[in-house]
């Protein structure tokens, strides 16, 4: 259950004298040190993997005269891994995947839901900030249309990798207007492409 | 694990880069790139900018006119498009020549970082095929140190998550200032007696100006009562923002 409270009251702004205090406190305790660097080779980086090289989604050849695709909608999985490590100017736990289709078929509707049980039990102390859900994409629901938009499928990412575990992103393309359909090119650049993006 | 992971150029240099330099400067910025993989890989560059939106986040906008807080006109890419090397590192060029008139407290664009999409060459009929690509979106934000800023983080939302063994809290912030900013929050619960039964520090986290961003508050352990929740927004910018909320459990 969820409880939601909108619109939160008793709203107070701008305790600057906080900060004073607190650099007047820092001031009182300065102490002449030698100081050292240390450098623990923590280094900003980004990856974001996916386990197939191309998405497919099978609707069946027609072999008899007076028949159309055997399926009206096909699914297709891919597994998602990712490794990310904030560049420690306080962008921690803000970083989000988007998918993103171009080129798709006209005639063709894509659902994605997106499965973290793989994830969601992996400790934080070892693995990290592991993200969440976008609301709209949880195995609960029936997922949500992604398109040519970018959509933001997983949120609130911090220092954290996957390791061998991972989301799965379960699409369901389905024929929505057969008069629309025809063959697809499968390179250049009129290809359908679905192109994952990680950003801050 | 999928040798697709390690088959890709990487970016090594942090997903948000902000210029620091006064109107009518000219500095770099530099990108650091990594080809993970054995054989050349060719990466290709495009800006594109974007507006805040509360719901959706980012909301790219692919014209040829930039949006009025682009900083978009003031970048000159290194290039459109690189090959790197196998096991290559080197650092990608964007010059960045700030006016001398820009008048808007902050600007913003994005830098996309493009692998290049894999397609299966297996094609039969009645197959829709996606190739895959990797991207990498790097903000680049500068904020004007001539005009007056402004941060105002309100608290415009709550949802209290009753479903596991303890509470969870999910609150919803968002930036109404002009200016970016990084910040994290202290919350306390207290009982009907002013007794503090929670506290927690969430981590960093930086805001544009209309982000909205989520903070967490977890593992609070509860009976059911009534209970006042007084949180402080702290920013980097020097701002404290303070909302207390009274909550049925």
């Amino acid at each position: 259950m969820t409880l939601n409270i909108k619109a939160m009251n008793k709203q107070i702004r701008n305790f600057k004298w906080i900060g004073v205090f607190s650099l007047i406190a820092t001031l009182a305790y300065g102490q002449s040190n030698t100081s050292q660097t240390v450098d623990f080779g923590i280094n900003s980086h980004s990856l974001v993997g996916v386990d197939a090289s191309s998405l497919t989604f099978d609707f069946g050849t027609p072999t008899t005269a007076g028949f159309g695709y055997s399926t009206t909608s096909a699914a297709a999985t891919t597994n998602l891994y990712y490794s990310y490590m904030p560049s420690g100017n306080g962008n921690n736990n803000t970083a989000v995947v988007k998918v993103q289709f171009t080129n798709i078929p006209q005639g063709i509707d894509v659902v994605l839901t997106v499965d973290n049980s793989g994830v969601s039990s992996l400790s934080s102390s070892s693995y990290g900030s592991i993200g969440t859900v976008v609301s709209g994409f949880e195995t609960s629901g029936s997922g949500t249309s992604v398109g040519s938009s970018p959509s933001s499928i997983i949120e609130n990412i911090g220092a954290s990798y996957t390791g061998t575990a991972y989301y799965t992103l379960s699409y369901t393309a389905s024929i929505n207007d057969y008069s629309d359909l025809q063959q697809t090119t499968s390179n250049g650049a009129n290809a359908p492409t679905i192109t994952y993006t990680i950003t801050n | 694990m999928p040798s697709l992971l390690f088959s890709q150029v990487v970016v090594n240099s942090g997903l948000t880069q902000i210029i620091d330099a006064p109107l009518g400067a000219a500095t770099t910025l530099n990108i650091a790139l990594q080809n993970n993989s054995d054989e050349a890989k060719r990466v290709t560059f495009n800006l594109m900018d974007y507006y805040n939106d509360c719901d959706e986040g980012y909301i790219y906008y692919d014209g040829e006119e930039a949006i009025e807080s682009s900083c978009r006109p003031w970048l000159t890419l290194e290039n459109t498009e690189l090959v790197l090397l196998p096991r290559e590192k080197r650092d990608f060029s964007v010059l960045v020549n700030i006016p001398t008139n820009y008048g808007l407290p902050n600007a913003n664009t994005c830098l996309f970082v493009n692998n290049t999409s894999l397609i299966d060459s297996v094609k039969r009929a009645g197959v829709v095929q996606f190739g895959v690509q990797i991207r990498y979106g790097v903000n680049i934000i500068y904020n004007n140190p001539s005009v007056q800023s402004s941060v105002d983080l309100f608290t415009q939302s709550l949802a209290i998550d009753t479903a596991g063994v303890d509470y969870t809290f999910e609150l919803s912030l968002v930036n109404r200032g002009n200016a970016s900013t990084t910040f994290h929050t202290k919350a306390s619960i207290m009982d009907i007696s002013g007794n503090m039964v929670y506290e927690n520090t969430s981590i960093r986290q930086s805001i544009q100006p209309q982000q909205c961003r989520k903070v967490l508050l977890e593992k609070i352990n509860l009976a059911p009562g009534s209970y006042e929740l007084v949180l402080l927004h702290e920013a980097d910018s020097g701002d404290v923002f303070g909302v207390s909320e009274s909550i049925t459990l």
